[in-house]
C-alpha cells in the first residue's frame, strides 16, 4: 500500500520533477530505489504517451499515430528498462539494451518507410557523431581506471552504436520524417554531451564547469548539423525545411532535454551509480546539470540574502553558498553574492576562509576578483593540478575568461577580462618573493577591512623569511612574534613563521661556532635535510605550500652556502681579572680571533647596564683589523660602587672582510671585594683519582643502592647472594669500602677480599679465615690443611657459630671477574655449597664489571640462578654536584652553570667527576704557583677547559673501556665520534652508522654493527632513544676522537 | 736505609724538606760554577733547580695523603725527571709517618718476584728499625706486613726507569698485578710514583703484562720544557750569587737553546767554565754533546712524530691534535716551531730519505717543501715497515730459537 501511495504521490510528473529538481529525485533514489523505479516507469510511459499525443495535435508533421506513439513508448520504455541495468551496475547491459531497441525500432520503421530529403542532413549529422566518437574513445583508452572515462566510453559506445543504425537506415533507404527529426534530435544531444565532456577535459579538472561559454558550445555544436539540413540543396520539400526551422528555433529548448527527457534517464542513473557522482559535488562536473541550468535565471534578491548570510558567519555563509551551487540552479546568484562580500569589509576573511577551505581552482579566481581577494589568492602559485592536501571543494565566484581555449569563440572575449587574467595569471606564475610584494601592493591599495594590520604583519614577516639573499643574513632573519589576537586563517601563516624561525635561531645558535670547513658542510648538509622533513602536514594546505616554497628558497641558500663554505670568524673573549675592589677599576678584554684565516672587522663589545657599576662607555671598539689565530685588548674603565658578586652581559659584534656580521654573547662574572676570597693553595688532595674511596668525606650517594642492600639482609638467613655490575672505575670498590666501614645490619659483619692479587684456593681461604677471626676477635686459624682445604674451612666456619650469636659474615669478593679467568672450578664449587648450607654463615657479595653479567648465564657459573643483580651506574646531577662540592666547602664555589656542564659532560661518572676537580684545582695550583691571583669561584669556561684538557689527556677510565672492547666495538665508537657532536646531532640510527662508517671507510657489516651497538648499550657506554644511538659521557666521544681519530684508526686496523 | 735494590727513609718534619729557592741559592759560594755538566741528575735542593713548582706541589698532594694517590711521570731523556724525583724525595723526607721508598729499576735486571718483594719489605723494616723474624718471601707475606705497617705509617715507592721492569720478563702478568693490589687497596696506604720515557699504559699494553690493570690506577703527568720565567732565572740567578758574568746575554742563551733545562744547565756550564778561566767558551764540543742528546730524542720518536716534526721544519700549518699535543706536552715544540734551531741538525739520517745529508735534506724541505714532504713520507712508511718486520722477526727467532741476539738492520 505504502509502495502504490508512493508511485500515485511521485509517479505522474516524475520526468518533470527530475527534469527540474534531479537531486531531489536522486535524493529519493537513494533512499528507496525500487520505489523510485516504479515511479519512473510509470511516469516515464505515460508522460511519454502524453508528450507525443500533444506533438501529434500540431499541425506541422503528419505522420501515422500509431507508429509515432510506438516510436515513443519503445523510447520511453527503453529508458526504464536501462534504469534495471543501471541499478545492477551493469552498464554494459544497458547500452545492449538500448540498442537492441533501436534496432528493433529501425526494423518497425521500416515496415513503414519511405524517402526523406533530411536524409543529407543526418549522414552529416553521423558522421560528426563518428568522427567525435572515434576521438573519445581513444582518448579514453588511454586513461583506463578512472570512471567519468569508463562513462565518456560508454557514450561514445552508444553513439556508435545509433550511428551504425543510421547508416543502415540511409542505405536501406528507410527514411521516415518523424522518426528521422526525432532520432535526429537524440543524436545532436548525444553529440553536444560527448563533445563538450571531450573538450571540456580542463575545465572538469579545474571545476570551473559554470562557464556560461560552455552551454553556449554545446548548442553551438548542435546548430552545425541542424544548419546543414537547412540548407541541403537535395532537400526541396517545404514542410522539411519547415520542420527543420522549427527544430532550429525551438533547438535551445529542445537541448536542454526536456524533450528526450527519457533518454536521459539512463544516463542519470548511470551516473548515479557509478561511484564518483556520490559525492554531492561530483555530479557538478557532468554537463548534464550545466546544461539545465542554462535556462534558468536567479531568484530575485537571492544574493544580497546569501552576501548577508556570508557576512554574518563565515562557516554557514560558505556552506550556504556551497549547497546553492551544487544542489540548486541559483549558480549565478551564489556567485554573485560572493563577490559583493569579496568587495565588502569582510573581504579579507571571506578570501582567507576560502583560502584553507577550498582548493587551488578556487583560489585562482580571486585573481580577478577585489584587491583584498586577490593579495590572499596572489600567494598561491599557479599550477594545474589540484595537490592531494587539498580540499575537493569548489565555490564558483569569478568566472575565468576562457576564450583562448576556443578560437572558434573569439567573439565572445572580453577584452577587459581577459588582460586582466592575463597579467594576474603571468604574476602569479613569478616567484614567492615578487607574489609576495604584489600581495602586499594589492593590500596597501585597499581600504579599511578586518584583519588587514595583522595580515599585513603577516606579509612582513614572511617577507623576511622569503627575502634572504644569502644563508648568513637566514641565520639572522628574526620575523615578527605572532599577533596577539591572531584570526583563525592566518594562524597557520603563523605558526608557519614561527616553526622557520625556531629552525633559524637553532641553525644560527650552532653554526657559528663552527670554523672547520668540513664541520661546516657537514652540518649544512644536515641541516637542510632537516629543513626539508619538516612536516608541514598539520598546516592547511594553502599555508604548507607556502612553507614548501619558503622551504625551496632556503634550501637553495644551504646549496649556495655549502658551495661557498668559507670560514667564519670566531672571536672569543675573556676578561683579564675577574677581580676588584670597590671604586675605580680598569677592566681589560683580551679578545682572541680563533678562526684559521679569517680577519675580523669593526670589533664592538657591547656591555649591557649592571646594577651598582658605572661604565665609563658601554660600547667599546677595537680599532684596525683582527687576523686569525692573533689577540688584541680592549680596556674600559669603570666604578664598582658596592662590594658584590656582578653578571656581565653583552655582545660581541664583528665583520668579516666580506662585510658579514658575526655577534657572540658575552657574559662573565665580576667580583668585587671577594678579594678576601681568592683562592687558596691547595694543602692537600680533594679529589681522589685512582684509587678507591677510604673514608666518607669523599663518598657521596649510592644512597638508594645501600638501602636496598640493607633490606636484602635484613634477615640473612636466607642468604640470598648479590652480584654488583658495573663499568670498569664507576666506584664499585669504593662502594664495598663504604659497606666495610659502615656496615650493612647489626646481624652482618662485613669482609672484604680482593680477587685481584694471585691468590690460590688456599690464600683466599686463608685471607678470608684470617679476616673473619679478625672481625670477631679471636685468634686467627692455623693455615688450613691443604689436602682438604675446603672442609677445613667449613670447620672452621662452623666453629665460629658460638661467637657469631646469629649473625652472619658477609664475604665481599672484589674483581670476581677473575673467576671467569682463572681456574677456580674448586673455589667455584665450595663457595656454592656454602651458600646453599643453611647451617653455614655466610653471605655472599660478588662484585664486577658486565663480563659477570655473561657469566651469570652460563650453568656452571657460580652466579647461576642463585643471585640478585644490581647495577653501578652513574650518579644523578644532584649527586654529580655534591661530588665536587662537598670535599672543597669553603675552598671552591662552584657556578651553578659549571656543575651543570659537569654533568653534561660525564653523565654524572665518580671518577670523571673526580678527575674534573682535580684538573680545575691543578689549574688553580698552577696560577697561584706562579704568582697569579685566582678567584676560588668556578664558572662555567673554567669547567669547560677543564672538560677538554681531560678529553685529551689520558684517562684510565677510557683507556679501560677501550683495551676492553673488541674491533667492532671499537669501529663503531670511532664512527659514532666522528659522526656525532654535543650540539645538533647527538644521536645516530644503525642505518646511518652503517652509512657513514663507508665514508669513513671503516669496514662494519650491518649485524656486526648492530651487535656492538646493543653490547655498548648494555654496558652503559651508549644510551639508545628514539631509534638512535649516543654516548653516555660525552668526554668519552671528545677522547676517543682526540685519541684514535678516524685516520690513524684506519690505519692501525 | 738501603736494602738490595731499595732506600726506604721515614719521613720527619726534623727534615730541611725541599728548601726554597732563596735557600738553596745560598748553597752557590762565589766564583763558583753552580751549573751542572755532564748526564747527571740534579741532587735533592739543588741550587740549579728552577720551575716545576706546581708539578712538587701537585705530587706533594697526591702522594701525602691517608691514601696515596699514584702518579707516573712521562719525559723524555733529559727533561729532569730524575731530577725533579731527587726533589720529591726531599719533599717526602720532612713528611710525617711516610715511608719513601726509591728504587732504580736498572739494578733489578736479574732479580726474581719474590725477591723485589722481599728486599722492598726488609728496606721497610729497616726505615722503621723494625727486626723482621722472618722476610717476607712474597707478596702476600709482604702484603700482611705493610697491612700491619700502614697502621701507622704510608708508603710511596718511587720507581725510576720503568721500561727496564716492564721489559724484564721475570716481572710478568702476575707481578704487576699484585703490585696494582698492593697500590688499590686503601688498607694498605700504598702509593706509586713511576717515572719512565713512555706511558705507562703504553708499556704496559705490551705482551707479557697486557692483561694487567696496573696501569689504570696511575694519572700520567708529561715533563716538557721549563715555563718562561723559571728559564730565564735559571740563566740568570746562581750567576748573580757566583758573582760571575757571562759574555752571551740570556736572551742569546734562550734564543740558541729555548727553555730545555738539559740544553741550558750545558751551556751555562760551559759558558760559565769560560767565564771562570777568561777562556772562550768551546761551542763545537758543547754542541757536538747536544747533538748527542737531540739525536737520541729524535730516536725515540715514531713514524709519525717525525713526519710532523719534518711538516714543522717546513713550515706548515699542522694540526691540532694528539701528535702535535704530545709532542708540545714533551717540549720539542713550542708554539708550533722546534724547541732550539739546532734541534733540526741533529735528525738522524737513518730518517732521510735516499741517505740524504741532513743539510742537504733542510735544504731541499725549504726549496720545496711538497716534494721533500711527500718524498720523507714514503720513506718513513718504509722504514715503519721494516721495524715491524725485524720486530716480527726478532720474535719469530726468541720462540723458536730461544735466539735474543739483536738483529742487523
Amino acid at each position: 500500500m505504502n509502495t502504490l501511495k508512493y508511485v500515485l504521490r511521485h509517479g505522474w510528473l516524475w520526468p518533470l520533477e527530475f527534469w527540474m529538481r534531479p537531486f531531489t529525485v536522486l535524493k529519493r533514489i537513494q533512499e528507496d530505489e525500487w520505489k523510485e523505479f516504479l515511479s519512473a516507469s510509470i511516469g516515464n510511459v505515460t508522460n511519454g504517451i502524453v508528450l507525443v499525443f500533444l506533438f501529434l495535435h500540431t499541425e506541422l508533421i503528419t505522420l501515422d499515430k500509431a507508429i509515432v506513439t510506438l516510436v515513443t513508448s519503445v523510447l520511453s520504455l527503453s529508458g526504464v528498462i536501462a534504469i534495471v541495468f543501471a541499478f545492477a551496475g551493469a552498464i554494459s547491459g544497458a547500452l545492449t539494451f538500448i540498442s537492441i531497441v533501436c534496432v528493433v525500432t529501425g526494423f518497425i520503421l521500416r515496415i513503414y518507410a519511405y524517402e526523406s530529403s533530411l536524409s543529407w542532413a543526418i549522414f552529416s549529422n553521423s558522421l560528426t557523431f563518428l568522427i567525435s566518437s572515434m576521438m573519445l574513445i581513444i582518448k579514453s583508452l588511454t586513461k583506463r581506471n578512472k570512471i567519468k572515462y569508463r562513462i565518456r566510453i560508454l557514450f561514445a559506445i552508444v553513439a556508435i552504436l545509433i550511428v551504425i543504425i543510421y547508416m543502415i537506415l540511409f542505405f536501406l533507404n528507410l527514411f521516415f520524417q518523424c522518426t528521422n527529426v526525432i532520432l535526429m534530435i537524440i543524436s545532436t544531444f548525444m553529440l553536444i554531451i560527448i563533445l563538450s565532456s571531450l573538450f571540456n577535459d580542463e575545465l572538469i579538472a579545474r571545476k570551473e564547469i559554470f562557464h556560461a561559454k560552455n552551454t553556449f558550445l554545446l548548442l553551438f555544436f548542435f546548430w552545425i548539423p541542424s544548419l546543414t539540413a537547412i540548407l541541403n540543396p537535395f532537400s526541396s520539400s517545404y514542410v522539411e525545411k519547415k520542420i527543420i526551422f522549427y527544430y532550429f528555433f525551438l533547438a535551445p529548448f529542445l537541448a536542454s532535454g526536456f524533450f528526450i527527457y527519457p533518454a536521459l534517464l539512463p544516463f542519470a542513473f548511470i551516473l548515479y551509480r557509478s561511484a564518483s557522482v556520490r559525492h554531492h559535488s561530483t555530479p557538478l562536473s557532468t554537463p548534464l546539470i550545466n546544461f539545465w541550468q542554462s535556462i534558468f535565471l536567479p531568484l530575485p534578491k537571492l544574493k544580497c540574502y546569501l552576501a548577508l548570510v556570508v557576512e554574518k558567519d563565515i562557516e554557514l555563509g560558505y556552506a550556504t553558498l556551497c549547497t546553492v551551487q551544487s544542489q540548486s540552479f541559483q549558480g549565478m546568484a551564489a556567485r554573485k553574492a560572493a563577490q559583493l562580500v569579496l568587495n565588502g569589509k569582510e573581504g579579507l576573511s571571506v578570501a582567507g576562509y576560502l583560502a584553507i577551505n577550498t582548493n587551488s581552482a578556487t583560489l585562482q579566481q580571486l585573481l580577478l576578483g577585489s584587491l583584498l581577494a586577490r593579495s590572499v589568492a596572489i600567494l598561491l602559485a599557479v599550477r594545474k593540478k589540484n595537490t592531494h592536501e587539498e580540499k575537493n571543494v569548489h565555490l564558483s565566484v569569478y568566472e575565468r575568461p576562457s576564450a583562448g581555449q576556443y578560437p572558434l569563440l573569439w567573439f565572445l572575449k572580453n577584452e577587459t577580462d581577459s588582460d586582466n587574467w592575463e597579467e594576474m595569471f603571468a604574476l602569479s606564475q613569478k616567484n614567492f618573493t615578487e607574489r609576495l610584494a604584489a600581495a602586499s601592493a594589492f593590500l596597501a591599495q585597499c581600504g579599511e577591512c578586518t584583519g588587514k594590520e595583522e595580515y599585513s604583519t603577516l606579509l612582513i614577516a614572511l617577507g623576511k623569511l622569503a627575502t634572504v639573499k644569502d644563508f648568513h643574513q637566514l641565520c639572522h632573519c628574526h620575523p615578527e612574534q605572532p599577533h596577539p589576537d591572531s584570526s583563525s586563517w592566518m594562524n597557520g601563516g603563523w605558526h608557519l613563521v614561527s616553526r622557520l624561525q625556531k629552525h633559524c635561531s637553532s641553525v644560527l645558535q650552532d653554526y657559528q661556532y663552527l670554523s672547520a670547513k668540513e664541520a661546516k658542510v657537514f652540518y649544512l648538509f644536515n641541516q637542510q635535510k632537516r629543513l626539508e622533513k619538516i612536516d608541514w602536514s598539520d598546516l592547511p594546505w594553502f599555508w604548507s605550500d607556502i612553507a614548501e616554497e619558503l622551504v625551496a628558497i632556503w634550501s637553495d641558500s644551504y646549496e649556495q652556502e655549502i658551495k661557498d663554505c668559507k670560514e667564519w670568524l670566531l672571536l672569543e673573549i675573556s676578561p683579564e681579572t675577574d677581580s676588584f675592589q670597590p671604586g675605580n677599576a680598569s677592566l681589560s678584554f683580551s679578545i682572541h680571533n680563533k678562526s684559521g684565516g679569517a680577519i675580523a672587522q669593526k670589533v664592538q663589545l657591547h656591555l649591557e647596564p649592571v646594577e651598582n657599576i658605572v661604565w665609563c662607555s658601554f660600547d667599546l671598539n677595537l680599532p684596525g683589523l683582527l687576523q686569525g689565530q692573533d689577540a688584541k685588548q680592549l680596556r674600559t674603565d669603570l666604578l664598582i660602587e658596592q662590594p658584590g658578586r656582578y653578571v656581565i652581559n653583552g655582545t660581541l659584534t664583528a665583520l668579516d672582510l666580506d662585510e658579514r656580521s658575526y655577534q657572540w654573547p658575552v657574559n662573565f662574572i665580576l667580583y668585587a671585594s671577594e678579594k678576601g676570597k681568592p683562592y687558596q693553595l691547595a694543602k692537600k688532595q680533594y679529589y681522589v683519582v685512582g684509587p678507591r674511596l677510604s673514608n666518607d668525606l669523599y663518598f657521596v650517594g649510592r644512597k638508594q643502592l645501600l638501602r636496598e642492600i640493607r633490606l636484602l639482609w635484613q634477615e640473612p638467613a636466607n642468604k640470598e647472594a648479590l652480584l654488583l655490575i658495573g663499568l670498569r672505575r664507576m666506584g664499585k670498590s669504593s662502594l664495598l669500602e663504604k659497606i666495610r666501614r659502615g656496615g650493612v645490619n647489626e646481624k652482618v659483619i662485613p669482609i672484604l677480599i680482593d680477587l685481584q692479587g694471585e691468590k690460590s684456593m688456599t690464600e683466599f681461604l686463608q685471607a678470608t679465615a684470617e679476616a673473619m677471626a679478625e672481625q670477631i676477635g679471636t685468634n686467627p686459624p692455623e693455615l688450613l690443611n691443604q689436602q682438604h682445604v675446603g672442609a677445613s674451612f667449613k670447620r672452621f666456619l662452623r666453629s665460629l657459630l658460638p661467637l657469631l650469636s646469629g649473625r652472619y659474615f658477609l664475604l665481599m669478593i672484589d674483581e670476581a671477574n677473575f673467576f671467569a679467568r682463572r681456574n677456580y672450578a674448586e673455589l667455584t664449587h665450595l663457595l656454592r655449597s656454602l651458600m646453599q648450607a643453611p647451617d653455614v654463615p655466610l653471605l655472599l657479595l660478588f662484585c664486577g664489571t658486565y663480563e659477570l653479567r655473561q657469566g651469570a648465564r652460563d650453568y656452571d657459573s657460580i652466579f647461576y640462578n642463585t643471585t640478585r643483580e644490581k647495577i653501578v651506574s652513574y650518579f644523578d646531577d644532584k649527586e654529580a654536584a655534591e661530588v665536587l662540592t662537598r670535599p672543597v666547602e669553603g675552598i671552591l664555589e662552584y657556578d651553578p652553570q659549571a656543575l651543570r656542564l659537569a654533568f653534561q659532560l660525564t653523565h654524572g661518572h665518580p671518577l670523571l667527576l673526580q678527575a674534573l676537580g682535580s684538573c680545575l684545582m691543578q689549574t688553580f695550583d698552577a696560577i697561584v704557583l706562579q704568582g697569579g691571583e685566582r678567584s676560588n669561584y668556578v664558572t662555567y669556561g673554567d669547567m669547560e677547559k677543564a672538560g677538554q684538557e681531560l678529553s685529551r689527556r689520558d684517562n684510565p677510565a677510557f683507556d679501560n673501556y677501550w683495551q676492553d672492547a673488541d674491533s667492532a666495538k671499537r669501529r663503531v665508537l670511532v664512527v659514532m665520534a666522528e659522526s656525532l657532536d654535543e650540539i645538533s646531532r647527538r644521536k645516530i640510527r644503525l642505518e646511518d652508522l652503517c652509512i657513514r662508517a663507508k665514508e669513513l671507510r671503516i669496514s662494519i657489516e650491518h649485524e656486526e654493527a648492530r651487535s656492538a651497538l646493543e653490547q655498548l648499550t648494555q654496558e652503559e657506554l651508549l644510551m639508545y632513544a628514539d631509534f638512535g644511538y649516543s654516548f653516555g659521557v660525552a668526554l668519552y666521544r671528545r677522547w676517543i676522537l682526540w685519541h684514535h681519530p678516524p685516520d690513524r684508526f684506519r690505519e692501525s686496523l | 736505609m738501603k736494602n738490595g735494590n731499595f732506600t726506604a727513609s721515614l719521613g720527619s718534619r726534623q727534615n730541611p724538606g725541599f728548601l726554597p729557592l732563596a735557600e738553596r741559592l745560598q748553597q752557590i759560594h762565589p766564583g763558583e760554577n753552580p751549573f751542572q755538566a755532564g748526564n747527571t741528575a740534579l741532587p735533592e735542593n739543588s741550587p740549579v733547580f728552577f720551575g716545576r713548582a706546581a708539578l712538587l706541589h701537585r705530587f706533594q698532594l697526591t702522594l701525602c695523603n691517608d691514601n696515596p694517590g699514584h702518579i707516573n711521570l712521562v719525559g723524555d731523556p733529559r727533561i729532569g725527571k730524575s731530577s725533579l724525583l731527587n726533589q720529591l724525595k726531599a719533599v717526602l723526607a720532612a713528611e710525617e709517618n711516610l715511608i719513601s721508598i726509591c728504587c732504580n729499576a736498572q739494578g733489578l735486571n736479574r732479580a726474581s718476584q719474590e725477591r723485589f718483594f722481599t728486599d722492598l719489605g726488609e728496606a721497610v723494616a729497616e726505615a722503621l728499625s723494625e727486626q723482621l723474624a722472618v722476610p717476607p718471601a712474597d707478596f702476600d707475606q709482604l702484603q700482611s706486613s705493610v697491612r700491619r705497617w700502614a697502621k701507622s705509617c704510608g708508603f710511596v715507592l718511587l720507581l725510576d726507569e720503568f721500561e727496564v721492569l716492564a721489559d724484564n720478563p721475570v716481572f710478568d702478568v702476575t707481578f704487576f698485578n699484585n703490585l696494582r693490589s698492593l697500590g688499590d687497596n686503601p688498607e694498605n696506604r700504598f702509593g706509586f710514583f713511576i717515572v719512565s720515557h713512555e706511558h705507562i699504559r703504553t708499556l704496559c699494553h705490551t705482551e707479557a703484562i697486557h692483561g694487567s690493570r696496573f696501569w689504570n690506577i696511575f694519572a700520567s703527568w708529561t715533563l716538557g720544557l721549563l715555563e718562561q720565567a723559571a728559564a730565564s732565572q735559571l740563566v740568570e740567578r746562581p750567576l748573580q750569587h757566583a758573582g760571575l758574568a757571562l759574555a752571551a746575554t740570556p736572551e742569546q742563551l734562550l734564543n740558541r737553546y729555548g727553555c730545555h733545562p738539559f740544553l741550558l744547565q750545558c751551556a751555562l756550564h760551559e759558558h760559565t767554565f769560560a767565564a771562570q778561566h777568561g777562556l772562550a767558551p768551546d761551542i763545537r764540543h758543547l754542541h757536538r754533546n747536544l747533538h748527542n742528546i737531540m739525536e737520541d730524542i729524535w730516536r725515540r720518536r715514531n713514524e709519525k712524530e717525525v713526519a710532523r716534526l719534518f711538516e714543522v721544519i717546513a713550515e706548515k700549518a699542522i694540526p691540532d691534535d694528539e701528535i702535535t699535543q704530545n709532542l708540545e706536552d714533551r717540549g720539542l715544540l713550542v708554539e708550533g716551531k722546534l724547541v732550539c734551531t739546532d734541534f733540526a741538525k741533529a735528525l738522524p739520517e737513518k730518517f732521510l730519505p735516499k741517505k740524504k745529508s741532513v743539510d742537504a735534506y733542510l735544504q731541499e724541505i725549504k726549496k720545496d717543501p711538497e716534494k721533500a714532504l711527500n718524498s720523507a713520507e714514503v720513506w718513513l712508511k718504509y722504514l715503519d715497515q721494516i721495524e715491524k718486520a725485524v720486530s716480527f722477526v726478532g720474535k719469530m727467532r726468541k720462540t723458536f730459537y730461544q735466539d735474543d741476539s739483536p738483529i742487523n738492520e
